[in-house]
């Protein structure tokens, strides 16, 4: 299927068995489509009829006004000497288009999506992963860190949103990680209810997809089994159990964790399928498909 | 009741006839402009004592916003223009605010015609009344709703502004209360809702008290209440009057000059994306154009930007209330009517009896409405 905007022209193709999302609360559907206009692959977020075109429109504001942040962190970070880059801009998508669909297909406005310096195609939801793998401590630690980072970011913005896990993707072999709903979000920095909310469901969301989880028993920490990472557990109990603190607090206090365990060495991305017995290590070139 | 509409000539005509003409649209609507069009209602309010009748909310208290139709050779009723939409105004007339009759009357066409660009198919009817404080000698001055040009600089220019005071707490809780036990219209019969605006610079004495219900709606108000609909032997109180209104009607409060505070101000009684802050009210038929059109749909939220420029609203005013207008529940009344029964009347329709709520054939049939619930194939 082709989609075309009102004014006929041709934006993307897809098929309906590249769904990547769906949700039933606000009948917002993301869809994995190929862009006519470069033929890369990219995200399409489709609402079910035109009564969500505010929400999509509030996104596409919000998406656009996240990039000029993150431009002018960028731009202070260098005027205080520093090379490295930031890197807000890798933990949101980037807007290609928002555009309105012609009335044969319902007037619907919908936002196209890519990832900054990465293929779209290369990255898993963690909604497909949640329920039949666990990740080691390491693996969720940095997932985590990246969350906490995006959430200081919006935070420094004076804005807020409200995170779920179902919207998350991540790509395991560059440890990128990327939100993608900001439908909700907000410039409104009273909202801060919305960022203590998200702070909390990060934390719980990683202590779960951990292996020291299961269904089961709950969470429950074996020190026969793990080593060294009581210390680690303690600091997600504590980001759960009080998450009224702000993300930069606890940004701090989660590195201050790892810091001391186990430095800022890289470490693959190590999985375990709940079926399966073996551990496995993302090396470099290898595929992961869930 | 006919089938006439506003028209610019129309317009042009009554303000001519009361000594009042303009050069162009520019100068119409140019804050330069002086004019005075209430100075000879002011004089007799002075004289007499008495609000004139045409915008006294205690002479027939309820305002009505009916249907309008056209004998047909078989004795049924043909709809003339359209299912009504009443829109009710209430400016603020204390302090800095006190031009606003005047300014109301300038801006009339466009105030018509923006609304009617966002409403094909309606029937516009437009209530524009003035509140004060209780120190005045009235604190309102509320009108019925009216379609033609003629009837609306009429009523427009009977009014009494007083424009004593400054921009401290004032009591636009009485034309709330008006607007939401003292309205008859037809849209809420059909399970949608008119709309409200609400203009001002200052915030609210959230009372409502019985005295001032008397001085403002006469003695009987409490019968009139219950001719209207209202079951409750108590008066309402503030929070009353806040959840009615919201239930009736659309409702918005332009704040003018506003900032965060008077947001979470008034957002305490519309909700916080019904508060629009502006700059100023140069173009506020612009503003509750786009209101109107982010409700029912007709005005796309990406097209918003757009469309006020096409209209020379100001790059900074755009700014100024930008990130309000985006927070207008887009499509609210378009939801009303998926979970009505109702089907909207439009020209033409044609009704057994005047005083049947649906036109012949639909009389109680629920509409077929989509599943949202189907299938991936049907999104695409």
């Amino acid at each position: 299927m082709i989609l075309k905007d009102r004014d006929g022209n041709e934006i993307c193709s897809f098929d309906k068995s590249d769904l990547l999302f769906s949700s039933d609360a606000r009948q917002i559907k993301i869809y994995r489509v190929r862009s006519i206009a470069d033929g890369k692959i990219k995200l399409l977020k489709v609402p079910y009829d035109k009564l969500s075109n505010n929400l999509i429109q509030n996104e596409a504001d919000f998406l656009r006004f996240l990039a000029d942040k993150s431009d002018e962190f960028e731009k202070k970070n260098k005027q205080l000497g520093n090379e490295y880059l930031i890197h807000y801009d890798w933990l949101f998508p980037v807007l290609e288009d928002s555009f309105l669909t012609g009335p044969e297909q319902g007037g619907r406005q919908m936002n196209l999506l890519s990832i900054r310096d990465a293929h779209v195609a290369d990255f898993v939801p963690l909604a497909k992963m949640f329920s039949d793998y666990r990740v080691d401590a390491r693996t969720s630690a940095w997932m985590l860190g990246r969350m906490l980072k995006l959430q200081t970011f919006v935070e420094q913005c004076g804005a807020s949103f409200c995170a779920h896990r179902d919207y998350i993707i991540f790509e395991p072999k560059s440890h990128r990680l990327v939100y993608l709903n900001w439908l909700d979000a907000t410039r409104n920095p009273d909202n801060f209810r919305d960022n203590v909310a998200s702070l909390k469901e990060s934390a719980t969301c990683f202590t779960c997809w951990t292996n020291w989880y299961s269904e089961e028993e709950g969470l429950e920490y074996d020190s026969d089994r793990f080593t060294n990472e009581e210390e680690l557990l303690e600091t997600y109990r504590f980001l759960t159990e009080y998450p009224e603190i702000d993300a930069i607090e606890a940004h701090r206090i989660l590195y201050k964790t790892l810091d001391s365990l186990w430095g800022r060495n890289y470490h693959p991305f190590t999985y375990i399928k709940a079926s399966e017995l073996i551990w496995h290590s993302l090396g470099s070139d290898d595929d992961f498909c869930p | 009741m006919g089938h006439e509409i506003f028209s610019s000539y129309d317009y042009i005509s009554s303000m001519s006839s009361r000594g009042v003409s303009y050069s162009s649209d520019e100068e119409r609507r140019s804050k330069e402009r002086k004019h005075d069009v209430t100075s000879a209602a002011r004089q007799k309010v002075h004289k007499t004592g008495k609000l004139d009748p045409a915008v006294d909310p205690a002479i027939d208290t309820i305002r009505r916003s009916l249907i309008r139709f056209e004998a047909t050779e078989d004795k049924k009723w043909r709809v003339s223009v359209g299912c009504p939409m009443d829109i009710e105004s209430t400016l603020d007339s204390t302090g800095s605010m006190g031009d606003n009759v005047d300014k109301a009357i300038a801006v009339l066409p466009d105030t018509y015609a923006l609304a009617s660009e966002m409403l094909p198919g309606y029937d516009v009817q437009i209530a524009c009344g003035i509140f004060g404080d209780i120190v005045d000698d009235f604190v309102l001055n509320r009108p019925q709703f009216e379609m033609t040009a003629e009837k609306i600089v009429d009523y427009l220019t009977r009014m009494n502004p007083e424009g004593e005071g400054g921009d401290s707490a004032e009591d636009p809780q009485y034309a709330m209360f008006a607007s939401a036990y003292f309205t008859a219209a037809y849209t809420n019969r059909i399970g949608l809702k008119g709309y409200f605006f609400l203009i001002t610079d200052a915030s609210m004495h959230s009372r409502i008290s019985n005295d001032m219900l008397k001085r403002i709606f006469g003695d009987n108000f409490l019968e009139k209440l219950h001719e209207n609909g209202y079951e409750g032997d108590e008066i309402p109180d503030m929070q009353d009057v806040a959840a009615k209104l919201k239930e009736t009607k659309h409702a918005f409060v332009i704040a003018v000059e506003g900032d965060s505070h008077d947001r979470r101000y008034w957002g305490k009684w519309f909700g916080t994306e019904h508060v629009i802050r502006v700059p100023d009210t140069t173009y506020l038929p612009e503003i509750e154009a786009a209101i109107i059109g982010l409700t029912e749909g007709t005005l796309e939220p990406i097209d918003l930007e757009v469309w006020l420029k096409n209209h020379q609203v100001d790059g900074g005013y755009i700014d100024y209330c930008q990130y309000d207008l985006r927070k207008v529940p887009y499509g609210a009344q378009r939801k009303l009517e998926e979970a009505s029964e109702y089907k909207i009347p439009k020209l033409g329709d044609i009704f057994e009896k005047k005083t049947d709520l649906q036109p012949c054939g639909h009389e109680n049939k629920p509409l077929d409405s989509p599943d949202p619930k189907e299938e991936d194939g049907s999104w695409l």
